[in-house]
């Protein structure tokens, strides 16, 4: 048996989900997980970081793969599938996010092993694992057994378990993997890489407090009340990927998974389920406070503070009362 | 050209008294079914191509009797022929495995599956179509730009507000994300009509058939299906709505 964990590129530190996994994964007992190995392609693995990865993992294996194939999920899922695949047993974890998403189901299908997507938690036992994962919008869990005798693909929800990794301690073994010519790219080219560039809009990044809206505003004739609000708060307004699709705000608004990551002091969610893809980008707000008219939406799993009503009486509420002010 | 979309047809409104685990799968009772919001964009962008590339566009699903109003609703959008695979499943492997043996039979050079089915939410179906035909694979899909005899571009998210533009070989297997089109309105008229088109069959689930292809990605069970517990529960402020009110502002006002 032997576990891996893929390394996402991250320009900055190692990306905070390979930490969460390898700090929960290190708490298995050896004798179950096998060593624990990090998988990390390309070029982008400094010494630095190498060193935020000692003693949260066994040993880094870098795989040397040409520029032009960074971000080629074709060729990562052809380097993942044979390093998980070389022994009998290999279990691949890794984070359910874009990249996640794509290479966990390819590595499965191919090693003809069971894959546990979008897992908030799992406990290994014996030949069993017990993963847990989110459905129907995160409202419900359900519990798998999964049989890790041939190995399995684990993918995890960001933010799900805890970083636990402290200053770096001690050596961390290293293997390099040349580039092998059967992991090329048969089927799929890299043209570019762009980035939403902020320019001179407002940058929500920089916001104190996000007045943040979701689908729940039910439409865009609501936007002028959330501006003021946000005005009179001293707030920028943000909002969920819905918003965005259906073209109430452009999408440098947008908070989450493939829009921004955003920690102010206050994150006033105002009409929002709080999916996973959206929380990723907002779990570290200082205080986060949500109104929904749904008792039961996930967003109050999360939220310090909490209210059940509709916004669109709530937020001109609001209003009234800092103009009574 | 040939374009299959697949459309999953969800339950909306569940609550845990409505979901149970039956024959290794985990099942919904009699809800009526609409379709994913992800392959409602992914309808989009194949009636798209019929308009820009005159492709031939079918739209699939697997589903129990009552999810043909997801195909009605396909029709009533304006695909050209619309079939039902028999079955009931939300377990992934199981759903590609069943669609893979229609889409044999159409040979689309292009397939469009929603980025994830918002029940099931893994996202997995499209990436195992591509593995099982042997195409090309491109998640989160956001832009189509240029299609040739043998490749298309596209462009796809990679998080972050990063986005990537591929060229890829046809046939290949996009997975759309949201927001990629706007979505486009039906009339009442539109959809009345399309129930006089008829739906065509698609096969049966049948596991026997898929069984070695998918036994080692079978090897889980679904063991009980629970309410997300409340970790860092919220304190919840109770009152008046001008109590709400209050209070949320003195908390804010507080904080900073
Ligand atoms: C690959 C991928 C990437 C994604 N990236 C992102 C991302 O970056 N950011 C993001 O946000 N999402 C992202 N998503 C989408 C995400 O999964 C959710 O679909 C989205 O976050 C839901 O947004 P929402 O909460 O606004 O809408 P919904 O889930 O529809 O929730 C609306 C909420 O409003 C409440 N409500 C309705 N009316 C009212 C009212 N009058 N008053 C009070 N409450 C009301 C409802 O109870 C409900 O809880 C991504 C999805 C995928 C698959
Ligand atoms: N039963 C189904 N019928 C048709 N398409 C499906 C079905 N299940 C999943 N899909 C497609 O696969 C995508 C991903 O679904 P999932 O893997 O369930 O998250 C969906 O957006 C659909 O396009």
């Amino acid at each position: 048996m032997e576990s891996f964990i893929y390394i996402e590129p991250s320009e900055a530190d190692i990306g905070p989900i390979t930490k969460q996994i390898a700090s929960r994964i290190k708490e298995i007992p050896p004798e179950l997980r096998g060593p624990l190995k990090g998988i990390a392609i390309g070029h982008h693995l400094d010494d630095y970081k190498k060193s935020q990865l000692a003693g949260l993992i066994d040993e880094l294996i870098i795989v040397d793969s040409p520029s032009e194939y960074a971000y080629n999920t074709e060729v990562i899922s052809n380097i993942l599938t044979d390093i998980v695949g070389e022994k009998d047993q290999g279990i691949l974890f890794l984070g359910f996010t874009h990249q996640g998403m794509e290479l966990g189901p390819v590595v499965g299908w191919r090693l003809g092993i069971p894959v546990m997507t979008s897992c908030v938690s799992f406990d290994w036992h014996g030949k069993e694992a017990y993963a847990q994962r989110t459905i129907f919008e995160g409202k419900l869990l359900v519990t798998c057994s999964v049989n890790m005798e041939r190995g399995a693909v684990i993918s995890v929800q960001k933010g799900a378990w805890k970083d636990l990794s402290s200053e770096s301690k001690g050596d961390l073994p290293l293997t390099t993997v040349t580039w092998k010519e059967a992991w090329a790219a048969e089927k799929t080219e890299i043209l570019a890489i762009n980035e939403d560039v902020a320019e001179d809009k407002e940058d929500i990044t920089k916001a104190e407090i996000l007045v943040s809206i979701g689908r729940g505003l039910g439409g865009p004739e609501y936007l002028p009340d959330v501006k003021e609000l946000a005005d009179s708060l001293g707030g920028m307004i943000s909002c969920t990927r819905p918003v965005i699709d259906l073209g109430w705000l452009p999408s440098y608004r947008q908070v989450g998974i493939s829009g921004k990551t955003v920690a102010p002091l206050i994150y006033l969610a105002l009409g929002i389920s709080g999916q996973n893809n959206h929380v990723t980008g907002m779990d570290g707000s200082e205080i986060i406070i949500a109104v929904n008219k749904d008792p039961s939406a996930p967003i109050f799993n999360l939220a310090n503070y909490g209210v059940v009503d509709d916004i669109l009486e709530f937020v001109p509420e609001l209003l009234r009362q800092i103009k009574d002010k | 050209m040939r374009v299959a979309v697949c459309c999953k047809g969800i339950p909306i409104g569940l609550n845990l008294e409505s979901v149970h685990i039956a024959e290794g799968d985990i099942k919904s009772q009699g809800t009526d079914l609409y379709i994913n919001e992800f392959d409602a964009y992914a309808l989009e962008v194949a009636l798209d191509l019929k308009e820009s590339y005159g492709a031939e566009t079918f739209a699939l699903s697997l589903g129990p009797l009552r999810s043909q109003e997801v195909l009605y609703f396909s029709l009533a959008k304006g695909v050209d022929q619309a079939l039902r695979v028999d079955g009931e499943t939300n377990r992934p492997e199981l759903a590609a495995g069943s669609l893979v043996q229609i889409l044999k039979e159409i040979e689309p050079q292009i397939i469009l599956t929603g980025v994830q089915s918002t029940d099931w939410g893994g996202g997995e179906v499209g990436v195992y179509l591509s593995q099982a035909l042997n195409m090309s694979l491109a998640y989160a899909v956001v832009e189509i730009s240029q299609i040739s005899d043998t490749s298309i571009r596209i462009k796809k998210e990679l998080g972050g507000g990063k986005i990537a533009e591929v060229a890829l070989k046809l046939p290949v297997v996009l997975c759309i994300q949201s927001g990629i089109k706007p979505l486009q309105y039906v009339s009442a008229v539109k959809r009345k009509k399309a129930r006089k088109i008829q739906i065509k069959p698609g096969g049966k689930l049948n596991l026997k058939d898929m069984e070695q292809s998918i036994s080692g990605l079978m090897s889980y069970e679904f063991k009980e299906v629970t309410l997300t517990p409340r970790e860092g529960q919220a304190e919840m402020l109770i009152g008046t709505r001008t109590e709400m009110a209050v209070k949320l502002l003195q908390i804010i006002n507080e904080s900073v």
